[in-house]
């Protein structure tokens, strides 16, 4: 066994450790830069993962539908925003003078009570205004009947208390 | 009442309500004459409401009922006469380049992830997902929104694909999460009552996909179940436009929402027929089934006395999804009970509520057969999807050596490599 091949055999092992550590730290490099990660100042280009705006509005079905038409799994929601657009408000009364005004409840904890309190006011500070409370029937259900009687009857509705 | 029925109206929302309310008035191109008393008005002492109705809008500092009389009477401005909708600006297809931290920060600092780390959405990645279906990446998928009267947006395939990379899912995975967001429900809607969501699914891509069914199927140990699940929510985040305390107004949250109870029925052990065959699919469909309630409320053991026990108990107002140990649905079939649908027709029956109907008690049958439980859970069953419509001619697209988490192996020694 010459020299050399003593030489050879005795730093062979950390040869091949340092010759192992220089290709991982190559590797590694490389698979970072492959990966996009930890790749400093390089910069990826991502892609948006917003949904679009549609100008399309979930609150009524098809024009003329009823009015909870959300709810109804069946009827998807097609109002634009052009029909939305065409939404006003009513004309509003001169005063409340010997008017009826409905105190609609529409279902909230403490909606009730809350009304039984501006009826009361009502009756102490303008008594010619005629309030009537009106609990409708469930929060989230459609009330037709409750709609047909507020426009034959109301002058003005005060709805509440949501949230 | 306004358009249509020409009544002047007064509506009154809490305060913690305003901006919300606001907001969604106007972009329905209406301002509403919004009245705001203090919050909370329910369970407070009635001098508690009497002071809010003789004091002032806290948001307005107005008088309260000045405010009313003012909604009621004051001729209206030109701006509520003629009403304009503020329009939202398309969003683009490709982000500006920048680097892998700072588009993290951008991901996460505007609330379209869902807190934990993601996988970015580059280009090749979201191509390699596309390679999951054959469907077009610029065709249609739905409309979303956890708010029921905001504006929706719209996703395509693309989209999708975007929000499943970021969940961390493979092309495996394309056609079940497709067939989620076919549904246009978001797992996480704005209700202030914080739901949860649950999907399953049937037949046999759950296998192909290798969904977990069995041991621990609800919880967090099987690659599939977790992404599918996770990119749900991704996609009620990013197509729902769920923001805090702005569209989303949960007021607890739900834990659920992380993956939403993903998971696939136990088709093999189960003794009745797959829960999608009961909603009109054929045993060899694949499909999803979304659910949605609040809360996984206990678990139990026994019979359909015990089941209609639990209802009872929990006043659950009729609807329910068990979530059934196969060992629990065996002892229900051994009871007599061999089509569930049967087992819903009389506790409906029996519950004492005129609200309980048969279709609203549903049973999932999931589970390792450890223990002969079911867990109670006050979910309503939505809809059934097919993920057929969104496989690839050639079948799934598994990946050369597919990512598993570890499974349980085969121990014909009994043994199971203890004894080496």
């Amino acid at each position: 066994m010459g020299p050399l091949h003593l030489i050879a055999r005795r730093y062979l092992g950390w040869l091949m450790v340092g010759a192992f550590m220089f290709a991982s730290f190559i590797g590694c490099e490389r698979l970072d830069k492959s990966a996009g990660s930890g790749a400093g100042d390089v910069k990826f280009t991502v892609l948006d993962p917003r949904g679009q705006p549609s100008g399309i509005f979930g609150s009524r079905g098809e024009p003329g539908s009823h009015m909870m038409a959300i709810f109804d799994p069946e009827t998807q929601p097609t109002v634009s925003r052009d029909e939305l657009a065409s939404l006003r408000m009513a004309p509003r009364l001169d005063s409340l003078e010997n008017k009826t005004i409905y105190l609609v409840n529409t279902g909230f904890a403490g909606s009730k009570e809350f009304f039984e309190e501006v009826h009361g006011w009502f009756s102490e500070n303008m008594p010619s205004v005629k309030t009537v409370l009106h609990d409708k029937q469930g929060m989230f259900s459609d009330s037709p009947e409750l709609w047909a009687e507020l426009k034959q009857k109301a002058d003005g509705v005060v709805f509440g208390v949501g949230g | 009442m306004e358009g249509e029925y020409d009544v002047p109206t007064a509506p009154i929302v809490t305060a913690r309500f305003a901006d919300y309310v606001i907001r969604d008035g106007h972009s329905h191109g209406m301002n509403l004459r919004w009245i705001f008393p203090p919050y909370p008005v329910g369970w407070v002492p009635r001098e508690t409401l009497h002071e809010y109705v003789q004091g002032d809008d806290p948001v307005t500092g107005v008088k309260l009922m000045t405010e009313i009389i003012d909604a009621l009477t004051k001729p209206l401005t030109d701006a509520e006469k003629n009403p304009e909708m503020s329009e939202r600006p398309k969003r683009p297809r490709l982000l500006e380049p920048d680097t892998e931290a700072n588009l993290h920060r951008l991901f996460l600092e505007n609330g379209w992830t869902d807190g934990l780390p993601i996988v970015l959405p580059t280009e090749e990645r979201v191509a390699e997902m596309l390679t999951g279906t054959d469907h077009d990446p610029q065709e249609v998928v739905g409309m979303m929104s956890v708010t029921p009267y905001e504006e929706l947006n719209e996703y395509t395939v693309e989209k999708v694909a975007v929000n499943a990379v970021m969940a961390g899912a493979r092309p495996e995975h394309l056609p079940v999460i497709l067939a989620i967001a076919s549904t246009q429900h978001p797992s996480c809607p704005s209700s202030t009552g914080s739901y949860g969501s649950m999907v399953v699914v049937n037949g046999p891509v759950a296998k192909t996909i290798e969904m977990n069914s069995g041991v621990g199927a609800l919880g967090p140990f099987n690659y599939a179940n977790s992404v599918i699940g996770r990119a749900w929510t991704l996609m009620s985040i990013n197509f729902g436009d769920a923001r805090p305390d702005i569209t989303f107004m949960a007021t607890i949250g739900n834990g659920l929402s992380f993956t939403n109870q993903c998971c696939a029925e136990n088709e093999e052990k189960s003794p009745w027929e797959p829960f999608h065959v009961r909603k009109g699919f054929k045993a060899s469909e694949s499909t999803v089934s979304i659910f949605r309630g609040w809360n996984v409320m206990t678990l139990g053991m026994g019979g359909a006395e015990s089941l209609l026990q639990r209802i009872k108990t929990f006043g659950m107002m009729g609807t329910c999804t068990f979530v059934v140990d196969p060992l629990a649905a065996k002892s229900l079939k051994d009871e007599g009970w061999n089509d569930p649908g049967k087992l819903s027709e009389w506790l409906a029956e029996n519950i004492g509520t005129p609200f309980a109907r048969p279709e609203g008690i549903n049973f999932v049958v999931v589970g390792g057969e450890t223990n002969p439980i079911w867990q109670t859970t006050d979910f309503v069953h939505y809809e059934t999807a097919s993920v057929d419509k969104w496989m690839p001619e050639k079948g799934i697209n598994l990946d050369e050596n597919p990512l598993r988490m570890p499974a349980a192996p085969p121990c014909p020694d009994k043994l199971c490599g203890i004894g080496g």
